[in-house]
């Protein structure tokens, strides 16, 4: 045993927590050692030494630590623990017994203070501490802690009947923290989740419980404590290999009952790599469609929809620095490398205080952490592109880096296919990430970060499309004392497109648009008393904005149009606060203050009062000098939210909450493209506001193995932006002019019904929502529908999502999806009629018809390579079958006239089954 | 516009990028009965050329159905204009209604609305508009360009013949323009004679011929059609209302249109901001392939509305001063491929003969049934008489 640590000691594999040794043989008897014996400078590893020979008793230690360290003392009959004490007075070192004498030694600092005067106890007891030196235990005795009974704390030293406890959260693997994990204990209904850093914090009564810790894509834990006082409690998390491995402790549950927030989904990453996936491409974004309450307007297009929210409605968060366009292939790939996310979660209700600037939801995409040990990494082919990703430690102490590559070799493909439509064609596209992980001293960390993606392709013309994202971020995360955090980011995140034809001779343009966002966002964690914790912030965003702008060459026959930039700076400042009113009920709550200062630079237009704003309505152009204040807006919104607890396994959540956007993406086609602008709020342009009011109500059934909930929204949309009948968006500085305000309107339930552990993972979802938007305007003649509700584009009522994953055999998987939703609505042409020689179509009202429904079922088997330990590399192969059923969904619907006839056709790209190959390693 | 092109391929490129067979299926998709009710449809275009004023009034037809534009009968319209003259349109024939004055002209600068009652007495009137007077066509002219073609693996190149008009509005009053043009081409029955080959009967040792001579008057004729595209344009805020090199029409190889000789003629007009619109809105969704980078096309309805307020008619009422120009492409000042629109018929294999079809009927002589056979010449009247394609009067600018 002995041996087995040393030489972990001795490859220096530390994991940050130290972890307490098990019993060999549960009925040993719990025998204390008495040391009689006289010591004179002895160093202490000959004291061991001979301790070990003549008693019952084994050391583990850090040769290390307990260098130097002299025993000069004279024991008779004297307890093993008492003896310890000694020779450890004053010294940075610590001891553990366990109930069959092993003794664990190991430094550290803090612990006499949290823990003082417990060493005597011959009580089993665990004694963590923050950055001791690391001990790495197998993971079967790391699952064997959990039957332990733990003490945390004094015994007397508290009186008040609760005490806090708190801890950090890492990963078994690679050491880096368990960012969002959960904490709850079932008898108390209470709940915490860890930080960034992975430290947690959670008031819980004195007294024995069972707390919990789960995190998507970590195997849950389980410890069973006594609390005496304030104490600490470093846990060690595995990464769930969910095809792996069959291990399944009951009990534990993903705890969306102890989670603060409602209508939040925890993104299993390990999920999406095992669910069938088009051409192979684990995809983050498409994995968030199969959630309740999230739709797209068809598949194989970019953006999501939220509730009833348009997709510029969402704020994508990729390390905490926005996204403006998250795919390649005009959506058909996610612009993030699946392969280094470490956890998303998505907010579709209620909005953390922290953030803001989009009114739907915001989806935060975190990637890992980087192995603290070794350098490790992943590659995978596909049809379509091939990936690479590293990690590991930056210098030898504590620092991390990830990296990841991916791109397309789609170019060399199109080179071998003879197909018409893909003459004097091109695409490809690759995106990749940098990001440093410093470890400055114990309060203070630094993460560095740069992401690009870019995608290039032209469509069998001379015609080239662009375009790319770029993010650079520096964010400090302080600790000032245990109970003040900050978290200080700067961040700049650009996107920018460019259509360019260089090789016709007088039709050449280049048109370029570029959106330019800098961000410094302070957040503040303060706690004040064990149930209480106080939040509060501010977030300022610099945006500088150019609308479009067609450069020419000299000799080209189109017009020039350049455009001055806009910009704007909008502003955020919040206050809230977490409390625990009672052990059943807790509370969050608070405000954030939004703003923004739209700054006018050149050319406005002035429109006539009591009249529409119409290009001929236009009664004055004003030349305003650079950055003068052109129009403020502010916006008080109000966020709460309510957990009540309504029995050991169930509970009822509450919540309103408020938000504001400034910035809209201008689109009026069916999906968004990578060619759709974003434009500020101004003057004209108001900003969107969103009010959502949603109840949900969560139970778990048998061990919290199966998780039911049943979620209801109400959300109104004020200012929601609808396009008057053709309206020209591109190149035009009079955007105001083709842009109605709309109310929008949208209701759902979502049903939930989620199944863990044993050989088979399932999920069933159903989603009853509607979203209905009424133009708003004074002026009859520019209303949608004659100023009625109409469904939105994305408005499909029925949504069902069934997935199951079977673990074959600890190296086989097969997984299946089915998913169904009610075709997306659709504006048909009803009536043809001539002028002059040409037949004309004339549509129906706006969106007043649907498509077919949507059908799909998946089906992927994977097989694992060899599961020995210590291979070099992992592999594994998927083969997957996308639309099994081959069911021609519709795509999208169009009209040709054959003899005098228009026939409706329908168009399905994903048509047929299509099978997929995968590979990938690990190492 | 070179955006919205590139929209349209999306779809169907996102397919193949994906390398997978996109499909494409019939469907019948159910329309509600409101819908498909018909509206009327007004045309009209009121210009400085002398003539009576004439507008078209038609019904929309259900799009599930075949359709023809009927004719919409028994309507009471008036053109008035802003120095208080009125002018009663009489219903003469297929929806077509005009002035018993043959010999009116519009007035720029005028002011035209248009009013009409049905026969049901629901009373339309169309937004009064302002008649503007175009400059003339600079010039008409026509450009070789090639083209690249993709077929069976090869790229292939091809000339294409470009037709532009330059113009210019020194004024700066015209903002929003619109092209049509009728095209006019000579065809020719490329033969002067058929031959016919007789003796197909098996009792017949030898074969005879006997050539048919094609009438001079079938053979030598001109086809006219007018345009089927939109042309229009914008000089909105630009520095000059200027319309260089604008592309018109564009002929390419393995037509007829250039195998003699051609002839264009474009009338150029201007439009209101509204109606222009109107024109680019038609266009738009003409264009669109219902693609979902299409823009989500919608109700389209032009300046004539129900004076009750319930509803609008399709198409629209314009007036302008209409300015024109003609040229002539002979087959020498070319290099587009062009191919005879006779190519196809029998009598420019070698030999140029006509096989007969043969008929057995049977006749009651006397009570003895007796079988006969006949023999029948028969040919496409295409192929003998271009009066099928054209008009054999040669036109008066020929």
């Amino acid at each position: 045993m002995l041996r087995y640590v040393t030489i972990y000691m001795k490859k220096e594999l530390c994991s940050i927590l130290i972890l307490l040794i098990t019993t060999f043989c549960l009925d040993a008897q719990n025998l204390p050692v008495f040391i009689t014996g006289s010591f004179q400078q002895m160093p202490l590893s000959s004291f061991i030494d001979e301790t070990e020979q003549k008693y019952p008793v084994k050391f583990f230690y850090e040769e290390k630590s307990i260098e130097h360290i002299l025993v000069t003392a004279n024991f008779n009959e004297t307890p093993l623990s008492r003896c310890l004490e000694t020779i450890f007075e004053k010294r940075p070192l610590n001891f553990y017994i366990s109930e069959n004498n092993q003794v664990v030694i190991y430094q550290g600092l803090l612990l006499s203070g949290l823990f003082p005067g417990s060493k005597l106890n011959d009580e089993e007891e665990i004694e963590t501490k923050e950055r001791s030196p690391e001990k790495k235990v197998s993971r079967e005795k790391l699952r064997q802690i959990q039957y332990k009974i733990i003490n945390i704390g004094t015994p007397g030293k508290n009186n008040s009947g609760t005490a806090t406890l708190s801890g950090y959260l890492k990963s078994y693997e690679s050491g880096a923290p368990v960012i969002g994990g959960n904490v709850y204990t079932t008898e108390t209904q209470k709940g915490a989740s860890s930080d960034a850093t992975g430290f947690y914090r959670i008031v819980l009564p004195a007294g024995n419980q069972v707390v919990h810790f789960t995190c998507m894509g970590m195997e849950p834990v389980t410890r069973n404590i006594n609390m005496y006082s304030d104490g600490r409690l470093d846990i060690d998390m595995e990464v769930k290999i969910n095809v792996l491995e069959e291990a399944v402790i009951f009990g534990q549950g993903e705890g969306a009952i102890g989670q603060m927030h409602i209508g939040m989904e925890k993104v299993d990453i390990s999920n999406i790599r095992s669910v069938p996936a088009l051409l192979g491409e684990p995809d983050i974004m498409k994995s968030i469609l199969t959630m309740p309450g999230v739709q797209t307007v068809g598949e194989g297009t970019s953006g999501f929809n939220v509730r009833g929210g348009n997709t510029d409605q969402n704020l994508i968060l990729i390390d905490q620095a926005p996204l403006y366009y998250p795919s390649h292939f005009f959506g058909n790939f996610s612009a993030i490398n699946s392969e280094i996310i470490d956890n998303a979660t998505l907010y579709k209700g209620s909005i953390p205080l922290k953030y803001g600037g989009r009114i739907s939801s915001v989806f935060e995409i975190n990637t890992i952490e980087g192995n603290h040990e070794k350098i490790s990494g992943s590659a995978g082919i596909s049809p379509i592109s091939a990936r690479i990703n590293l990690d590991g430690p930056l210098f030898p102490d504590k620092s991390t880096f990830v990296t990841s590559f991916r791109s397309t070799y789609s170019n060399w493909l199109f080179s071998k296919i003879k197909v018409a439509d893909l003459y004097n064609s091109r695409a490809g596209f690759y995106d990749g990430q940098v990001k440093l992980n410093l470890y400055i001293n114990e309060n203070n960390n630094l993460l560095v970060n740069f992401y690009n993606s870019k995608d290039k392709f032209q469509l069998h013309s001379d015609t080239t499309y662009n375009y790319s994202n770029t993010i650079g971020s520096l964010i400090l995360k302080h600790k000032y004392n245990p109970d003040l955090k900050s978290n200080t980011s700067l961040i700049c995140s650009l996107f920018n497109y460019e259509i360019s034809n260089e090789n016709s001779t007088n039709q050449s343009f280049s048109l370029t648009h570029n959106l330019a966002n800098i961000s410094f966002i302070n957040d503040f964690e303060y706690f004040t008393d064990s149930r209480k914790k106080y939040i509060f912030g501010a977030a300022l965003n610099f945006y500088s904005i150019n609308p479009g702008e067609r450069r020419v060459p000299g000799n080209s026959n189109i017009t020039p149009v350049l455009t001055s930039n806009d910009h704007a700076m909008e502003y955020g400042i919040y206050a809230g606060t977490e409390y625990n009113v009672s052990g059943n009920l807790k509370i969050e709550g608070g405000i954030r203050l939004s703003g923004l200062i739209s700054f006018d630079d050149g050319r406005k237009y002035i429109y006539a009062g009591s009249m529409p704003y119409a290009v001929d309505n236009i009664i004055d152009t004003l030349y305003k000098s650079k950055s003068s204040i052109g129009k403020t807006y502010l916006n008080p919104e109000w966020r709460v939210s309510m957990n009540y607890s309504t029995g050991r396994s169930s509970s009822v959540k509450l919540s309103y909450n408020k938000t504001a956007q400034y910035i809209q993406m201008l689109t009026n086609t069916t999906a968004i493209s990578p060619t759709d602008t974003w434009k500020l709020s101004d003057i004209y342009l108001l900003p969107q506001t969103g009010h959502q009011l949603s109840a949900g109500y969560f139970r778990n059934f048998k061990r919290n193995t199966i998780e039911v909930s049943a979620e209801v929204y109400y959300k109104l949309i004020n200012n929601i932006k609808e396009y008057k009948a053709g309206a020209d968006l591109l190149l035009n500085d009079h955007i105001e002019t083709e842009i109605i305000n709309g109310k929008g309107k949208s209701y759902g339930l979502e049903l939930s019904v989620e199944k863990r552990g044993g050989r088979i993972y399932g999920r069933i979802d159903y989603t009853y929502s509607r979203t209905l938007i009424r133009s708003v305007s004074e002026f009859k003649e520019e209303l949608i529908n004659d100023g009625e509700y109409f469904p939105a584009n994305y408005d499909k009522p029925h949504n069902l999502y069934v997935l199951t994953n079977l673990k074959a055999s600890r190296r086989f998987i097969i997984s299946t999806s089915v998913s169904y939703s009610t075709g997306r609505p659709i504006t048909y042409p009803v009536a043809k009629y001539q002028l002059g020689d040409q037949v004309f179509l004339q549509y129906s009202k706006y969106n007043q018809y649907r498509i077919s429904d949507y059908f799909r079922t998946d089906l992927s088997v994977t097989l694992h390579g060899n599961l020995k330990k210590n291979q070099l590399t992992h592999s594994s192969l998927t083969f997957s079958l996308y639309n099994l059923t081959a069911r021609k969904n519709a795509y999208s619907v169009y009209f040709k006239s054959e003899g005098g006839k228009f026939e409706a056709y329908k168009l399905s790209i994903f048509g047929t089954v299509i099978p997929t190959i995968t590979y990938n390693i690990r190492f | 516009m070179i955006i919205r092109k590139i929209n349209i391929a999306l779809s169907v490129f996102i397919g193949t990028i994906l390398i997978l067979p996109s499909c494409i299926e019939k469907f019948t998709p159910t329309l509600d009965k409101i819908d498909t009710q018909n509206l009327l449809v007004v045309e009209g275009l009121i210009t400085d050329e002398v003539g009576p004023f004439k507008v078209h009034l038609t019904n929309s037809g259900p799009v599930d159905q075949l359709y023809y534009a009927e004719p919409y009968l028994g309507a009471d319209i008036h053109i008035i204009d802003d120095k208080g003259n009125s002018y009663q349109l009489i219903d003469k024939q297929d929806g077509w209604y005009e002035t018993e004055d043959k010999h009116l002209e519009g007035i720029p600068g005028n002011t035209y609305t248009l009013n009409i009652i049905t026969e049901d007495g629901i009373q339309y009137e169309s937004m009064p508009v302002l008649m503007m007077d175009v400059p003339d066509i600079d010039s008409l002219y026509f450009v070789e360009v090639k083209k690249t073609r993709f077929e069976n693996g090869l790229t292939h190149e091809d000339n294409w013949l470009n037709i532009l008009v330059d113009a210019e509005d020194e004024t700066g009053q015209i903002e929003y323009w619109k092209w049509d043009f009728e095209e006019t081409w000579e065809v020719m029955i490329p033969t002067d004679s058929l031959r016919i080959q007789h003796g197909w009967d098996a009792t017949i040792a030898y074969y005879t011929n006997e050539n048919v001579n094609i009438d001079p008057e079938k053979k030598f004729c001109w086809v006219t059609m007018p345009s089927k595209t939109i042309n229009i344009e914008s000089t909105y805020r630009n520095p000059v209302n200027q319309i260089r090199k604008r592309v018109i029409n564009s002929i390419g190889p393995g037509g007829d249109k250039l195998l003699i000789k051609y002839s264009i003629m474009v009338k150029q007009t201007s439009l209101s901001k509204d109606i222009y619109s109107f024109w680019e809105r038609l266009q738009d969704v003409s264009e669109g392939s219902g693609s979902i980078y299409d823009r989500i096309p919608s109700q389209i309805f032009g300046n004539v509305f129900r004076c009750d307020g319930t509803g609008k008619a399709l198409g629209y009422f314009s007036a302008s001063s209409l300015r024109t120009k003609r040229i002539f492409i002979n087959f020498y000042d070319h290099n587009i491929k062009t191919v005879s629109p006779y190519y196809t018929c029998l009598y420019l294999t070698e030999p140029n003969y006509l096989a007969p079809r043969i008929f057995f009927g049977t006749i009651d002589k006397g009570g003895e049934k007796i079988t006969y056979k006949d023999e029948v010449y028969t040919m496409f009247m295409f192929c003998n008489d271009c009066r099928a394609y054209g008009t054999n009067v040669k036109p008066d600018f020929w």
